[in-house]
Protein backbone atom coordinates (compact mmCIF):
# COMPACT_ATOMS: atom_id res chain seq x y z
CA UNK A 1 0.00 0.00 0.00
CA UNK A 2 2.78 2.17 0.68
CA UNK A 3 3.62 2.37 -3.07
CA UNK A 4 0.44 2.66 -4.23
CA UNK A 5 0.31 5.94 -1.50
CA UNK A 6 3.46 7.14 -3.13
CA UNK A 7 2.18 6.84 -6.33
CA UNK A 8 -1.02 8.88 -5.84
CA UNK A 9 1.30 11.52 -4.09
CA UNK A 10 3.40 11.71 -6.97
CA UNK A 11 0.03 11.67 -9.56
CA UNK A 12 -1.00 14.93 -7.35
CA UNK A 13 2.21 16.50 -7.00
CA UNK A 14 2.46 16.54 -11.00
CA UNK A 15 -0.93 17.76 -11.78
CA UNK A 16 -0.37 20.37 -8.99
CA UNK A 17 2.61 21.52 -10.70
CA UNK A 18 1.28 21.92 -14.28
CA UNK A 19 2.34 25.72 -14.07
CA UNK A 20 1.85 25.92 -17.56
CA UNK A 21 -2.29 25.54 -16.95
CA UNK A 22 -2.63 26.37 -13.41
CA UNK A 23 -1.16 29.96 -14.08
CA UNK A 24 -3.19 31.71 -16.80
CA UNK A 25 -5.70 29.79 -15.25
CA UNK A 26 -5.68 31.75 -12.19
CA UNK A 27 -5.24 35.05 -14.26
CA UNK A 28 -8.30 34.26 -16.48
CA UNK A 29 -10.50 33.62 -13.56
CA UNK A 30 -9.74 36.50 -11.33
CA UNK A 31 -10.50 38.77 -14.62
CA UNK A 32 -13.64 36.93 -15.08
CA UNK A 33 -14.79 37.15 -11.42
CA UNK A 34 -14.02 40.76 -10.97
CA UNK A 35 -15.86 42.03 -14.65
CA UNK A 36 -18.92 39.76 -13.12
CA UNK A 37 -18.99 41.37 -9.77
CA UNK A 38 -19.21 44.91 -11.27
CA UNK A 39 -19.89 44.99 -14.88
CA UNK A 40 -22.60 42.51 -14.94
CA UNK A 41 -23.86 43.71 -11.40
CA UNK A 42 -24.58 46.73 -12.78
CA UNK A 43 -26.12 45.88 -15.94
CA UNK A 44 -28.59 43.27 -14.90
CA UNK A 45 -28.83 43.33 -11.14
CA UNK A 46 -26.39 41.36 -8.14
CA UNK A 47 -28.88 38.40 -8.40
CA UNK A 48 -28.17 37.72 -12.10
CA UNK A 49 -24.30 38.39 -11.46
CA UNK A 50 -24.72 36.27 -8.33
CA UNK A 51 -25.78 33.50 -10.06
CA UNK A 52 -23.64 34.03 -13.08
CA UNK A 53 -20.75 33.92 -10.53
CA UNK A 54 -22.21 30.02 -9.40
CA UNK A 55 -22.42 28.78 -13.16
CA UNK A 56 -19.04 30.10 -13.64
CA UNK A 57 -17.36 28.27 -10.42
CA UNK A 58 -19.25 25.33 -11.67
CA UNK A 59 -17.71 25.56 -14.94
CA UNK A 60 -14.30 26.42 -14.12
CA UNK A 61 -13.42 23.16 -13.57
CA UNK A 62 -14.04 22.23 -17.11
CA UNK A 63 -10.82 23.50 -19.14
CA UNK A 64 -8.31 22.24 -16.87
CA UNK A 65 -10.81 19.54 -16.53
CA UNK A 66 -10.66 18.39 -20.55
CA UNK A 67 -6.55 19.15 -20.69
CA UNK A 68 -6.06 16.44 -17.64
CA UNK A 69 -8.26 13.98 -18.68
CA UNK A 70 -6.75 14.07 -21.99
CA UNK A 71 -3.19 14.37 -20.47
CA UNK A 72 -3.61 11.52 -18.26
CA UNK A 73 -5.35 9.65 -21.24
CA UNK A 74 -2.27 9.93 -23.00
CA UNK A 75 -0.07 8.93 -20.17
CA UNK A 76 -1.26 5.90 -20.02
CA UNK A 77 -0.18 5.12 -23.58
CA UNK A 78 3.26 6.18 -23.47
CA UNK A 79 6.55 5.11 -21.22
CA UNK A 80 5.27 6.52 -18.35
CA UNK A 81 2.34 3.96 -18.13
CA UNK A 82 5.47 0.89 -18.65
CA UNK A 83 7.19 2.32 -15.67
CA UNK A 84 4.20 2.39 -13.16
CA UNK A 85 3.45 -1.20 -14.29
CA UNK A 86 6.56 -2.15 -13.20
CA UNK A 87 6.20 -1.38 -9.57
CA UNK A 88 4.74 -3.02 -6.82
CA UNK A 89 1.04 -0.67 -7.61
CA UNK A 90 -2.07 -2.97 -8.56
CA UNK A 91 -2.50 -2.08 -12.17
CA UNK A 92 -6.10 -0.69 -11.30
CA UNK A 93 -4.74 1.49 -8.09
CA UNK A 94 -2.71 3.55 -11.01
CA UNK A 95 -5.50 4.46 -13.20
CA UNK A 96 -7.95 5.21 -10.13
CA UNK A 97 -5.12 7.55 -9.31
CA UNK A 98 -4.58 9.01 -12.14
CA UNK A 99 -8.37 9.67 -12.00
CA UNK A 100 -8.67 10.96 -8.66
CA UNK A 101 -5.37 13.45 -9.27
CA UNK A 102 -7.31 14.81 -12.31
CA UNK A 103 -10.31 15.19 -10.65
CA UNK A 104 -8.10 16.88 -7.57
CA UNK A 105 -6.96 19.51 -9.73
CA UNK A 106 -10.80 20.22 -11.40
CA UNK A 107 -11.86 20.69 -7.66
CA UNK A 108 -9.49 22.70 -6.82
CA UNK A 109 -9.88 25.16 -9.93
CA UNK A 110 -12.85 25.32 -8.69
CA UNK A 111 -12.18 25.78 -5.46
CA UNK A 112 -10.46 28.57 -6.30
CA UNK A 113 -12.79 30.57 -8.18
CA UNK A 114 -14.96 29.92 -5.39
CA UNK A 115 -12.83 31.97 -3.15
CA UNK A 116 -12.62 34.72 -5.98
CA UNK A 117 -17.01 34.68 -5.93
CA UNK A 118 -16.94 35.22 -1.55
CA UNK A 119 -13.91 37.68 -2.17
CA UNK A 120 -15.96 39.64 -4.76
CA UNK A 121 -19.74 38.98 -4.74
CA UNK A 122 -21.21 35.79 -2.72
CA UNK A 123 -21.66 35.49 1.03
CA UNK A 124 -21.61 32.21 1.41
CA UNK A 125 -21.81 30.21 4.96
CA UNK A 126 -19.50 28.17 6.65
CA UNK A 127 -22.71 25.14 6.75
CA UNK A 128 -22.86 25.96 2.92
CA UNK A 129 -19.42 25.76 1.81
CA UNK A 130 -19.14 22.03 2.87
CA UNK A 131 -22.24 21.22 1.10
CA UNK A 132 -20.99 23.65 -2.00
CA UNK A 133 -17.98 21.41 -1.54
CA UNK A 134 -19.76 17.82 -1.52
CA UNK A 135 -21.05 19.27 -5.08
CA UNK A 136 -18.02 20.45 -6.49
CA UNK A 137 -16.52 17.13 -5.08
CA UNK A 138 -19.30 14.95 -6.09
CA UNK A 139 -18.56 17.30 -10.27
CA UNK A 140 -15.25 16.83 -10.67
CA UNK A 141 -14.89 13.16 -10.43
CA UNK A 142 -18.48 12.89 -12.87
CA UNK A 143 -16.53 15.46 -15.37
CA UNK A 144 -13.49 13.08 -15.17
CA UNK A 145 -14.87 10.34 -15.71
CA UNK A 146 -16.81 11.76 -18.65
CA UNK A 147 -13.92 13.24 -19.98
CA UNK A 148 -11.62 10.23 -19.58
CA UNK A 149 -13.93 7.94 -21.11
CA UNK A 150 -14.60 10.35 -23.90
CA UNK A 151 -10.69 11.49 -24.17
CA UNK A 152 -9.47 7.72 -25.25
CA UNK A 153 -11.17 7.99 -28.65
CA UNK A 154 -8.77 10.69 -29.09
CA UNK A 155 -6.64 9.04 -31.80
CA UNK A 156 -4.29 11.82 -33.02
CA UNK A 157 -3.11 14.21 -30.60
CA UNK A 158 -2.60 17.16 -33.31
CA UNK A 159 -6.38 17.53 -32.98
CA UNK A 160 -6.16 18.09 -29.49
CA UNK A 161 -7.01 21.78 -29.94
CA UNK A 162 -9.92 21.23 -31.92
CA UNK A 163 -11.08 18.64 -29.88
CA UNK A 164 -10.27 20.60 -26.37
CA UNK A 165 -12.61 23.90 -27.84
CA UNK A 166 -15.49 21.76 -28.67
CA UNK A 167 -16.28 20.35 -25.23
CA UNK A 168 -15.97 23.37 -23.76
CA UNK A 169 -18.34 24.67 -26.08
CA UNK A 170 -20.75 22.51 -25.72
CA UNK A 171 -20.10 22.03 -21.67
CA UNK A 172 -20.45 25.65 -21.61
CA UNK A 173 -23.18 26.87 -23.52
CA UNK A 174 -25.92 23.78 -23.73
CA UNK A 175 -25.79 24.18 -19.71
CA UNK A 176 -27.31 26.09 -17.06
CA UNK A 177 -23.60 28.51 -16.46
CA UNK A 178 -25.44 31.32 -17.79
CA UNK A 179 -29.21 31.32 -17.26
CA UNK A 180 -31.31 29.06 -14.88
CA UNK A 181 -33.24 25.95 -16.56
CA UNK A 182 -36.26 27.66 -16.61
CA UNK A 183 -35.80 29.81 -19.09
CA UNK A 184 -34.60 27.23 -21.38
CA UNK A 185 -36.92 25.24 -23.68
CA UNK A 186 -38.38 21.69 -23.36
CA UNK A 187 -36.20 20.01 -25.95
CA UNK A 188 -33.27 22.05 -24.92
CA UNK A 189 -34.03 21.07 -21.62
CA UNK A 190 -33.49 17.36 -22.35
CA UNK A 191 -30.23 18.16 -23.76
CA UNK A 192 -29.16 20.00 -20.80
CA UNK A 193 -29.77 17.65 -17.95
CA UNK A 194 -27.00 15.35 -19.99
CA UNK A 195 -24.72 18.03 -19.18
CA UNK A 196 -22.46 17.15 -15.97
CA UNK A 197 -22.48 20.39 -15.06
CA UNK A 198 -26.20 20.97 -14.71
CA UNK A 199 -26.49 19.18 -11.48
CA UNK A 200 -23.87 21.12 -9.50
CA UNK A 201 -24.92 24.65 -10.43
CA UNK A 202 -28.64 24.13 -9.87
CA UNK A 203 -27.59 22.64 -6.38
CA UNK A 204 -25.39 25.36 -5.37
CA UNK A 205 -27.86 28.05 -7.04
CA UNK A 206 -30.68 26.53 -4.85
CA UNK A 207 -28.41 26.36 -1.48
CA UNK A 208 -26.80 29.79 -1.65
CA UNK A 209 -29.26 31.91 -3.39
CA UNK A 210 -32.54 30.32 -2.24
CA UNK A 211 -31.06 28.43 0.61
CA UNK A 212 -33.04 25.69 -0.26
CA UNK A 213 -31.60 22.13 -0.24
CA UNK A 214 -32.08 20.59 -3.90
CA UNK A 215 -31.43 16.65 -2.64
CA UNK A 216 -32.53 15.69 -5.94
CA UNK A 217 -29.62 17.50 -8.03
CA UNK A 218 -27.44 16.37 -5.51
CA UNK A 219 -28.65 12.88 -5.70
CA UNK A 220 -28.43 12.52 -9.58
CA UNK A 221 -24.79 14.23 -9.24
CA UNK A 222 -23.53 11.30 -6.49
CA UNK A 223 -25.15 8.42 -8.51
CA UNK A 224 -23.78 10.38 -11.76
CA UNK A 225 -20.67 10.76 -9.84
CA UNK A 226 -20.28 6.63 -9.16
CA UNK A 227 -21.11 5.61 -12.85
CA UNK A 228 -19.09 8.03 -14.82
CA UNK A 229 -16.20 7.39 -12.38
CA UNK A 230 -16.96 3.57 -12.83
CA UNK A 231 -16.91 3.77 -16.28
CA UNK A 232 -14.08 5.70 -16.74
CA UNK A 233 -11.97 4.05 -15.31
CA UNK A 234 -13.08 0.79 -16.95
CA UNK A 235 -12.36 2.01 -20.25
CA UNK A 236 -9.11 3.75 -19.07
CA UNK A 237 -8.27 0.13 -17.18
CA UNK A 238 -8.36 -1.76 -20.02
CA UNK A 239 -6.43 0.79 -22.15
CA UNK A 240 -3.77 0.31 -19.37
CA UNK A 241 -3.20 -3.24 -19.48
CA UNK A 242 -3.57 -3.55 -23.24
CA UNK A 243 -1.21 -0.38 -23.92
CA UNK A 244 1.03 -2.96 -25.56
CA UNK A 245 -1.35 -3.43 -28.39
CA UNK B 1 3.70 -28.21 -2.16
CA UNK B 2 7.15 -28.38 -3.89
CA UNK B 3 9.20 -25.61 -2.97
CA UNK B 4 9.39 -22.86 -5.84
CA UNK B 5 12.52 -21.48 -7.29
CA UNK B 6 12.95 -17.98 -6.66
CA UNK B 7 11.77 -16.55 -10.08
CA UNK B 8 9.53 -19.50 -11.74
CA UNK B 9 8.35 -18.50 -15.26
CA UNK B 10 5.25 -21.39 -15.77
CA UNK B 11 3.83 -22.02 -19.59
CA UNK B 12 4.01 -18.13 -19.97
CA UNK B 13 2.81 -17.09 -23.53
CA UNK B 14 2.13 -13.77 -25.33
CA UNK B 15 0.75 -12.67 -28.54
CA UNK B 16 0.67 -8.81 -29.77
CA UNK B 17 -1.15 -7.87 -32.90
CA UNK B 18 -2.24 -11.13 -33.55
CA UNK B 19 1.38 -12.78 -33.54
CA UNK B 20 2.91 -15.14 -30.95
CA UNK B 21 5.74 -13.63 -29.51
CA UNK B 22 6.27 -15.57 -26.37
CA UNK B 23 4.79 -19.27 -26.57
CA UNK B 24 4.52 -21.73 -23.40
CA UNK B 25 8.26 -20.94 -21.84
CA UNK B 26 9.00 -21.98 -18.83
CA UNK B 27 12.36 -20.88 -16.99
CA UNK B 28 13.31 -21.14 -13.15
CA UNK B 29 16.48 -19.26 -11.83
CA UNK B 30 16.93 -20.56 -8.20
CA UNK B 31 18.46 -18.04 -5.33
CA UNK B 32 21.95 -17.66 -5.55
CA UNK B 33 21.71 -18.47 -9.36
CA UNK B 34 22.26 -16.31 -12.34
CA UNK B 35 20.73 -17.86 -15.92
CA UNK B 36 22.04 -16.46 -18.93
CA UNK B 37 19.29 -16.23 -21.16
CA UNK B 38 20.57 -15.48 -25.11
CA UNK B 39 19.16 -15.83 -28.15
CA UNK B 40 19.15 -13.25 -32.03
CA UNK B 41 17.41 -10.36 -32.10
CA UNK B 42 13.23 -10.72 -31.84
CA UNK B 43 13.16 -14.10 -29.89
CA UNK B 44 11.00 -12.51 -27.46
CA UNK B 45 13.56 -11.99 -24.69
CA UNK B 46 12.38 -8.51 -24.12
CA UNK B 47 8.84 -9.37 -23.83
CA UNK B 48 9.44 -11.89 -21.81
CA UNK B 49 11.40 -9.46 -19.36
CA UNK B 50 7.98 -6.91 -19.57
CA UNK B 51 5.83 -9.91 -18.52
CA UNK B 52 7.85 -11.22 -15.51
CA UNK B 53 8.00 -7.94 -14.45
CA UNK B 54 4.26 -7.10 -14.94
CA UNK B 55 5.10 -4.30 -17.80
CA UNK B 56 2.84 -6.37 -19.77
CA UNK B 57 -0.14 -8.33 -19.33
CA UNK B 58 0.46 -12.41 -19.23
CA UNK B 59 -1.98 -14.34 -22.05
CA UNK B 60 -1.74 -17.76 -20.78
CA UNK B 61 0.88 -19.09 -18.12
CA UNK B 62 1.96 -17.41 -14.89
CA UNK B 63 4.96 -16.28 -13.36
CA UNK B 64 5.99 -16.78 -9.73
CA UNK B 65 8.29 -14.76 -7.99
CA UNK B 66 9.24 -16.40 -4.10
CA UNK B 67 6.14 -18.14 -4.45
CA UNK B 68 3.89 -15.29 -5.09
CA UNK B 69 1.62 -15.37 -8.06
CA UNK B 70 1.83 -12.25 -10.84
CA UNK B 71 -1.43 -13.14 -12.30
CA UNK B 72 -3.08 -13.47 -8.70
CA UNK B 73 -0.98 -10.64 -6.08
CA UNK B 74 0.66 -8.93 -8.76
CA UNK B 75 1.17 -5.89 -6.24
CA UNK B 76 3.07 -8.33 -3.86
CA UNK B 77 4.96 -10.48 -6.69
CA UNK B 78 6.15 -6.92 -7.97
CA UNK B 79 7.80 -5.35 -4.97
CA UNK B 80 10.10 -8.70 -5.42
CA UNK B 81 12.07 -7.94 -8.25
CA UNK B 82 13.61 -5.33 -9.94
CA UNK B 83 14.46 -5.33 -13.48
CA UNK B 84 16.95 -3.21 -15.33
CA UNK B 85 15.56 -2.51 -18.58
CA UNK B 86 16.86 -2.97 -21.97
CA UNK B 87 16.23 1.31 -21.87
CA UNK B 88 15.19 3.37 -19.17
CA UNK B 89 11.83 3.61 -18.65
CA UNK B 90 11.89 6.66 -16.05
CA UNK B 91 9.88 10.22 -16.92
CA UNK B 92 12.99 11.43 -19.46
CA UNK B 93 12.48 15.31 -18.09
CA UNK B 94 13.15 13.57 -14.37
CA UNK B 95 16.55 13.97 -13.01
CA UNK B 96 18.59 10.88 -12.04
CA UNK B 97 19.15 11.30 -8.67
CA UNK B 98 15.02 12.72 -8.06
CA UNK B 99 13.92 9.14 -10.52
CA UNK B 100 16.19 6.85 -8.39
CA UNK B 101 15.38 8.50 -5.13
CA UNK B 102 11.71 7.94 -5.81
CA UNK B 103 12.22 4.49 -7.60
CA UNK B 104 14.26 2.99 -4.04
CA UNK B 105 11.21 4.48 -2.18
CA UNK B 106 8.34 2.41 -3.78
CA UNK B 107 10.52 -0.42 -3.04
CA UNK B 108 10.82 0.53 1.06
CA UNK B 109 14.59 1.78 0.72
CA UNK B 110 15.60 4.96 2.20
CA UNK B 111 18.81 6.48 0.39
CA UNK B 112 19.56 9.97 1.26
CA UNK B 113 20.12 11.95 -2.01
CA UNK B 114 23.83 12.65 -0.73
CA UNK B 115 24.36 9.02 -0.44
CA UNK B 116 22.68 8.47 -4.19
CA UNK B 117 24.68 11.26 -5.37
CA UNK B 118 27.51 9.36 -4.22
CA UNK B 119 26.77 6.38 -5.92
CA UNK B 120 26.07 8.00 -9.24
CA UNK B 121 29.68 9.40 -8.81
CA UNK B 122 31.26 6.29 -8.32
CA UNK B 123 29.17 5.16 -11.49
CA UNK B 124 30.77 7.70 -13.57
CA UNK B 125 27.52 10.48 -13.30
CA UNK B 126 28.92 13.66 -12.70
CA UNK B 127 25.40 15.31 -13.02
CA UNK B 128 22.87 14.00 -10.90
CA UNK B 129 20.61 17.03 -11.65
CA UNK B 130 20.71 17.22 -15.19
CA UNK B 131 16.99 15.50 -17.12
CA UNK B 132 17.28 12.04 -17.83
CA UNK B 133 16.40 12.97 -21.85
CA UNK B 134 19.79 15.06 -22.05
CA UNK B 135 22.37 12.52 -20.63
CA UNK B 136 23.92 9.91 -23.36
CA UNK B 137 22.88 6.63 -23.93
CA UNK B 138 25.29 5.16 -21.83
CA UNK B 139 24.85 7.01 -19.02
CA UNK B 140 21.19 6.47 -18.97
CA UNK B 141 21.69 2.79 -18.80
CA UNK B 142 24.09 3.83 -15.80
CA UNK B 143 21.33 4.95 -14.36
CA UNK B 144 18.22 2.18 -15.15
CA UNK B 145 21.38 -0.15 -13.54
CA UNK B 146 21.56 1.52 -10.72
CA UNK B 147 17.97 -0.03 -9.83
CA UNK B 148 19.61 -2.75 -9.08
CA UNK B 149 22.13 -1.06 -6.71
CA UNK B 150 19.56 0.51 -4.57
CA UNK B 151 17.14 -1.67 -4.54
CA UNK B 152 16.99 -4.87 -2.73
CA UNK B 153 15.02 -7.55 -3.95
CA UNK B 154 15.11 -11.57 -4.39
CA UNK B 155 15.05 -11.17 -7.75
CA UNK B 156 17.01 -9.03 -10.19
CA UNK B 157 16.46 -9.07 -14.26
CA UNK B 158 19.20 -7.31 -16.17
CA UNK B 159 17.99 -6.94 -20.45
CA UNK B 160 21.13 -5.86 -21.57
CA UNK B 161 22.63 -4.11 -18.97
CA UNK B 162 26.29 -3.77 -21.02
CA UNK B 163 24.83 -2.06 -23.94
CA UNK B 164 26.44 1.23 -24.53
CA UNK B 165 28.70 1.12 -21.37
CA UNK B 166 32.79 1.61 -21.48
CA UNK B 167 34.58 -0.95 -20.32
CA UNK B 168 35.17 0.62 -16.66
CA UNK B 169 31.52 0.92 -16.27
CA UNK B 170 30.82 -2.60 -18.08
CA UNK B 171 33.09 -3.82 -15.11
CA UNK B 172 30.93 -2.06 -12.67
CA UNK B 173 27.23 -3.60 -13.77
CA UNK B 174 29.60 -7.45 -13.87
CA UNK B 175 30.57 -6.75 -10.41
CA UNK B 176 27.24 -5.34 -9.54
CA UNK B 177 25.50 -8.91 -10.61
CA UNK B 178 28.44 -10.96 -9.08
CA UNK B 179 27.65 -8.93 -5.99
CA UNK B 180 23.20 -9.99 -5.75
CA UNK B 181 24.78 -13.76 -6.73
CA UNK B 182 27.06 -13.64 -4.43
CA UNK B 183 24.34 -12.50 -1.89
CA UNK B 184 21.87 -15.40 -2.75
CA UNK B 185 19.91 -13.51 -5.21
CA UNK B 186 18.27 -14.93 -8.51
CA UNK B 187 19.52 -13.37 -11.68
CA UNK B 188 18.56 -13.75 -15.13
CA UNK B 189 20.84 -11.99 -17.05
CA UNK B 190 19.91 -11.34 -20.63
CA UNK B 191 22.54 -9.73 -23.60
CA UNK B 192 24.08 -9.94 -26.75
CA UNK B 193 27.31 -8.36 -25.67
CA UNK B 194 30.62 -10.43 -26.07
CA UNK B 195 31.70 -12.19 -22.68
CA UNK B 196 33.19 -15.42 -21.19
CA UNK B 197 30.51 -14.33 -18.37
CA UNK B 198 32.38 -17.59 -15.98
CA UNK B 199 30.03 -16.31 -13.35
CA UNK B 200 27.32 -17.57 -15.09
CA UNK B 201 25.31 -20.75 -13.61
CA UNK B 202 23.54 -21.63 -16.60
CA UNK B 203 22.35 -20.51 -19.65
CA UNK B 204 19.03 -20.76 -21.81
CA UNK B 205 18.44 -20.17 -25.47
CA UNK B 206 15.57 -18.53 -26.53
CA UNK B 207 14.55 -18.63 -30.51
CA UNK B 208 11.17 -17.29 -32.00
CA UNK B 209 9.34 -17.23 -28.87
CA UNK B 210 10.69 -20.34 -27.41
CA UNK B 211 12.97 -21.80 -24.99
CA UNK B 212 15.21 -23.86 -27.26
CA UNK B 213 17.32 -26.33 -25.28
CA UNK B 214 19.64 -28.02 -28.22
CA UNK B 215 21.51 -24.61 -29.08
CA UNK B 216 22.21 -23.36 -25.98
CA UNK B 217 25.21 -25.97 -25.54
CA UNK B 218 25.86 -24.31 -28.75
CA UNK B 219 25.71 -20.96 -28.21
CA UNK B 220 27.78 -21.47 -24.51
CA UNK B 221 30.77 -22.82 -26.50
CA UNK B 222 33.11 -20.74 -27.87
CA UNK B 223 33.21 -20.89 -31.69
CA UNK B 224 35.99 -21.56 -34.67
CA UNK B 225 36.03 -19.05 -36.94
CA UNK B 226 38.18 -18.47 -39.97
CA UNK B 227 39.16 -14.77 -40.96
CA UNK B 228 41.15 -13.91 -44.19
CA UNK B 229 42.38 -10.27 -43.21
CA UNK B 230 44.16 -7.39 -44.74
CA UNK B 231 46.49 -4.91 -43.16
CA UNK B 232 47.84 -7.44 -40.16
CA UNK B 233 50.29 -6.56 -37.72
CA UNK B 234 52.06 -9.03 -35.35
CA UNK B 235 51.33 -6.15 -32.27
CA UNK B 236 47.67 -7.02 -32.57
CA UNK B 237 47.54 -10.41 -31.10
CA UNK B 238 48.56 -8.84 -28.15
CA UNK B 239 45.46 -6.63 -28.22
CA UNK B 240 43.20 -8.95 -29.56
CA UNK B 241 44.01 -11.64 -27.38
CA UNK B 242 42.29 -11.94 -24.16
CA UNK B 243 39.00 -9.49 -25.66
CA UNK B 244 35.83 -11.04 -25.56
CA UNK B 245 36.82 -14.38 -24.91
CA UNK B 246 38.82 -14.26 -27.80
CA UNK B 247 41.56 -16.69 -28.38
CA UNK B 248 43.99 -16.41 -31.25
CA UNK B 249 44.89 -19.82 -32.69
CA UNK B 250 46.79 -19.83 -35.86
CA UNK B 251 48.21 -16.91 -38.19
CA UNK B 252 49.25 -17.59 -41.78
CA UNK B 253 50.46 -15.33 -43.90
CA UNK B 254 48.97 -15.68 -47.47
CA UNK B 255 51.33 -14.77 -50.27
CA UNK B 256 49.88 -13.67 -53.31
CA UNK B 257 49.42 -15.61 -56.38
CA UNK B 258 51.12 -14.66 -59.51
CA UNK B 259 47.81 -14.60 -60.91
CA UNK B 260 46.78 -11.81 -58.41
CA UNK B 261 50.43 -10.53 -58.86
CA UNK B 262 49.79 -9.79 -62.65
CA UNK B 263 46.16 -8.89 -62.03
CA UNK B 264 47.07 -6.07 -60.36
CA UNK B 265 50.05 -4.96 -62.60
CA UNK B 266 47.31 -5.45 -65.41
CA UNK B 267 45.06 -2.93 -63.74
CA UNK B 268 48.02 -0.73 -64.04
CA UNK B 269 48.49 -0.64 -66.95
CA UNK B 270 51.39 -3.32 -67.64
CA UNK B 271 49.67 -5.92 -69.63
CA UNK B 272 53.11 -7.29 -70.92
CA UNK B 273 55.40 -8.80 -68.66
CA UNK B 274 58.03 -10.91 -68.55
CA UNK B 275 57.94 -14.57 -66.77
CA UNK B 276 60.10 -12.87 -63.72
CA UNK B 277 57.45 -10.85 -61.62
CA UNK B 278 59.35 -9.97 -58.38
CA UNK B 279 57.71 -7.81 -56.01
CA UNK B 280 59.70 -5.61 -54.05
CA UNK B 281 58.96 -4.03 -50.17
CA UNK B 282 57.91 -0.90 -51.05
CA UNK B 283 54.60 1.13 -50.48
CA UNK B 284 52.26 1.87 -52.26
CA UNK B 285 53.14 5.66 -53.04
CA UNK B 286 56.64 4.82 -53.88
CA UNK B 287 55.67 1.94 -56.37
CA UNK B 288 53.48 4.35 -58.29
CA UNK B 289 57.21 6.44 -58.49
CA UNK B 290 58.90 3.85 -59.69
CA UNK B 291 56.42 2.58 -62.02
CA UNK B 292 56.23 6.45 -63.53
CA UNK B 293 59.35 6.28 -64.00
CA UNK B 294 60.35 2.97 -65.76
CA UNK B 295 57.48 2.88 -67.54
CA UNK B 296 56.03 -0.19 -69.34
CA UNK B 297 59.06 -2.20 -70.31
CA UNK B 298 60.42 -2.25 -67.16
CA UNK B 299 60.47 -6.56 -65.78
CA UNK B 300 60.82 -5.72 -61.99
CA UNK B 301 58.55 -3.55 -60.79
CA UNK B 302 57.30 -2.61 -57.42
CA UNK B 303 53.28 -3.27 -56.33
CA UNK B 304 51.61 -1.97 -53.50
CA UNK B 305 52.12 -4.15 -50.71
CA UNK B 306 49.55 -3.60 -48.20
CA UNK B 307 46.90 -4.14 -50.41
CA UNK B 308 48.42 -7.72 -52.01
CA UNK B 309 49.46 -8.99 -48.17
CA UNK B 310 46.69 -10.77 -46.39
CA UNK B 311 46.37 -12.98 -43.64
CA UNK B 312 44.52 -15.94 -42.58
CA UNK B 313 43.63 -15.85 -38.97
CA UNK B 314 41.58 -19.30 -36.86
CA UNK B 315 40.37 -17.86 -33.97
CA UNK B 316 38.17 -19.03 -31.52
CA UNK B 317 35.27 -17.04 -30.18
CA UNK B 318 32.22 -16.27 -28.22
CA UNK B 319 30.86 -13.76 -30.03
CA UNK B 320 28.72 -13.32 -33.29
CA UNK B 321 30.50 -13.35 -36.66
CA UNK B 322 28.83 -9.75 -37.11
CA UNK B 323 30.54 -8.70 -33.38
CA UNK B 324 33.79 -10.45 -34.44
CA UNK B 325 34.29 -8.34 -37.99
CA UNK B 326 32.97 -5.30 -36.05
CA UNK B 327 36.20 -6.38 -33.25
CA UNK B 328 38.82 -6.96 -36.43
CA UNK B 329 37.28 -3.46 -38.00
CA UNK B 330 37.57 -1.57 -34.88
CA UNK B 331 41.53 -2.44 -34.95
CA UNK B 332 42.14 -1.02 -38.38
CA UNK B 333 42.15 -4.05 -40.08
CA UNK B 334 40.42 -5.04 -43.61
CA UNK B 335 38.02 -7.92 -43.13
CA UNK B 336 37.75 -9.79 -46.70
CA UNK B 337 36.52 -13.42 -45.81
CA UNK B 338 35.13 -14.46 -42.36
CA UNK B 339 33.38 -17.80 -41.81
CA UNK B 340 32.58 -20.46 -38.88
CA UNK B 341 34.58 -23.37 -39.19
Amino acid sequence: MRATALLWYVFLKEAFTRWELLLPFAVNQLLALWVFSWGFQRVAGIEYAQMLVIGWIGFAMVTIGVISSITLTVDLSLQKIRYWLSLPVAPGAIVLGKLFSSSALCIAASLFTLGLGQLFLLRISLSQTLWVLVALILQGFTLVGVLASISIFIRDITKIGVIVSLIIGILQYLSVVYFPMEIFPAPLRAVIYLNPLTYAITFIRALVLSSRFDWVSLAVLAGLSVAWLGVGWGILYRKALHHER
Amino acid sequence: MAKRAALEVQAVSKSLHAKTIVQDVTLAVEAGEVVFLSGPNGSGKSTLVYLISGVYQLDQGDVWINGISLTREPRRAKALVTTVFQETLFDPVSSPLHALSLHARFYGARWSHKQICAILKEFGITEPNRSIFQLSGGTKKKVELLKARLVETPVYIFDEPFAGLDEQSRQQAEELIRERKRQGRAVLLISHEPGRFDWVDRRVYMEAGRIMPTPAAKEASPMLVEAVVQGWKEELRSQLEGQHGLQLLEVHSIEPSDQEIEDILKSLGLDKLGARVQVLRADSAAAQEILKHLGGTAQTVSVPQRSMLRTRLKLSAEISLAQLTQLLEGQGLKVLEIRRL
